[in-house]
């Protein structure tokens, strides 16, 4: 577009703001020359620009972001805080601080984060955390402990049988009636003949026993009756037996004959040659039948030991207490006392320490 | 360890370990509880502990019992919270520590933990790791965020000093 006396103006102001291209700005200064009463308005427009002033701001450094404390210096400050650094690393970093003053500043504000290490702060009650030599504390384990005691009264148990070669046997212990003793009443078969002749023992009870007629045959033996009839005897014992057996306790007394005081066999004194083939519980059932024997002491429950030196009624595990004192069992209970008085610190008169608590024991 | 190692660490370290466990639990009786419950954990194993790491012992079990206590309670607000500059003489010095009390709290537990064993007890990085069971670089950045942090709390319009 080619400058002329309407657009003049619009041309003048790109020439000052210095818009313009070379060719227009010739064009420019050309028309003006070919106009002189226009070049005073130019001049007044050009009056108009502003000057560049010399101007510096002094506080530009504190506009920066820490930029020249970059993160490795940072980072460099932070481990001499927590003194972390070796030596020639913290002379290197020292001499960086010295030469750069936003470094320095910085060191002074992380120092300004570390605790004061002098302690205002003290433990109440401390002397309660102090342990005396007294003071011992026991742990005690009441399951374990327990477990212990279990098993040694096991072994104990099971041991007392290997250990005490006097043991009796395990069934040996007989409850006898305390209040009746068996007696017998020897009564011989009125209907039988004699050499057929039985003598039906019965207790008390009424009650036979194989025992019982393993008597009879010894008295029909004793009274001479002849072999061939043994088997009556016994056929005839069996029967009997059957049959009694079948009889209420109460009405089961076949009274045949009750011989008399001198006709008293003494089932002893028939028996002794046989006694040989006799075991232990039919010599026991004599015994206790023989009148002529003592009463028996301890009747309630007793071992099978009726000998008069058993009088005394101490029994550990069904052995006598002496015995035992003697035996290997005694040892391990006298080890065992020992132990635990040691360990709880019982001891006559001194009181049992668990955890600290006293317990006392007389 | 004897009696009389085991009496000599009472005597050296539980106002150490108390003023650390206070200082984060902020609840005086929590604290004394984690303490002589660290001791008596020591006498128990006197035994296996030996004297010259009984100081990391302590710390490491009191810190164990500290995190277990606060997991286990899970105080939101604290009660009878405990005031260190509730007295003071100089006014400047104990604003300043109020700031960087302040600072402190608003710390995680464990960035606390790191900052006090650091510059309470000054154990080094391997040693505050064994302590929290954290490994070492761990400690060191964890270290100085919390570092930061309390720089930046430090620097506020508000708390400057």
């Amino acid at each position: 577009m080619l400058i002329n006396r309407n657009n003049y103006e619009t041309f003048f102001l790109l020439y000052a703001d210095d818009e313009l291209c070379t060719e227009k700005r010739i064009a420019v200064e050309s028309f003006v020359t070919l106009n002189e009463d226009l070049r005073g308005e130019l001049n007044m427009i050009l009056a108009a620009i502003l000057p560049a002033d010399d101007f510096s701001y002094t506080l530009k450094d504190s506009l920066y972001k820490n930029s020249f404390v970059n993160g490795s210096l940072q980072e460099k400050l932070l481990l001499k805080i927590d003194n972390e650094l070796s030596v020639e690393e913290l002379n290197e970093l020292n001499n960086t601080i010295a030469a750069n003053p936003s470094a320095l500043k910085e060191e002074q504000l992380l120092a300004s984060t570390k605790l004061d290490t002098a302690n205002t702060v003290l433990c109440p009650q401390k002397e309660l955390l102090y342990k005396t030599q007294n003071d011992t504390v026991v742990v005690f384990k009441i399951v374990r402990w327990a477990a212990a005691a279990i098993l040694i009264g096991v072994g104990l148990f099971f041991g007392s049988s290997i250990f005490n070669k006097k043991a009796l046997p395990v069934n040996a212990v007989v409850k006898v009636n305390p209040t009746i003793r068996p007696a017998l009443s020897i009564q011989i078969a009125d209907s039988l003949k004699d050499e057929q002749a039985i003598a039906v023992i019965k207790t008390d009870s009424g009650i036979p026993s194989k025992e019982n007629i393993k008597k009879v045959q010894i008295v029909a033996v004793a009274k001479g009756i002849a072999t061939n009839k043994k088997n009556n005897i016994e056929k005839y014992s069996a029967e009997n037996t059957n049959i009694i057996n079948q009889k209420e306790l109460a009405s089961n007394k076949e009274v045949l004959k009750t011989i008399s005081p001198s006709e008293n066999i003494s089932i002893q004194n028939i028996t002794q040659p046989q006694t040989a083939s006799l075991n232990k519980q039919d010599k026991l059932q004599m015994a206790l039948t023989n009148e002529n024997i003592e009463p028996l002491e301890n009747t309630y429950a007793q071992a099978i030991s009726f000998t008069a030196a058993e009088k005394s009624n101490n029994k550990i595990l069904y052995m006598d207490e002496e015995d035992v004192k003697r035996s290997k069992v005694g040892t391990v209970f006298k080890k065992l006392k020992r132990m635990i008085e040691r360990t709880a610190n019982i001891k006559t008169g001194n009181p049992i320490r668990i955890g600290g608590f006293q317990i006392g024991a007389d | 360890m004897t009696d009389k190692e085991y009496n000599d660490c009472v005597k050296l370290y539980a106002d150490n370990v108390f003023r650390f466990i206070l200082k984060n639990l902020r609840n005086e009786e929590d604290a004394r509880d984690v303490v002589q419950g660290a001791y008596e954990k020591m006498w128990v194993s006197r035994h296996k502990v030996d004297n010259d790491k009984c100081r990391s012992f302590l710390f490491t079990v009191a810190y164990n019992n500290m995190i277990d206590h606060i997991r286990k309670n899970k105080r939101v607000v604290l009660k009878d919270e405990f005031n260190e500059t509730a007295l003071g003489s100089d006014g400047l010095q104990q604003n300043a520590k109020r700031i960087l009390n302040e600072a402190l709290s608003k710390l995680s537990e464990t960035q606390r933990s790191l900052v006090m064993l650091k510059d309470y007890e000054g154990y080094n990085y391997a040693e505050i790791g064994e302590i929290t069971g954290l490994n070492e670089s761990q400690v060191k950045v964890y270290l100085h965020r919390a570092r930061l942090l309390l720089r930046e709390y430090i620097v506020k319009p508000e708390n400057v000093i």
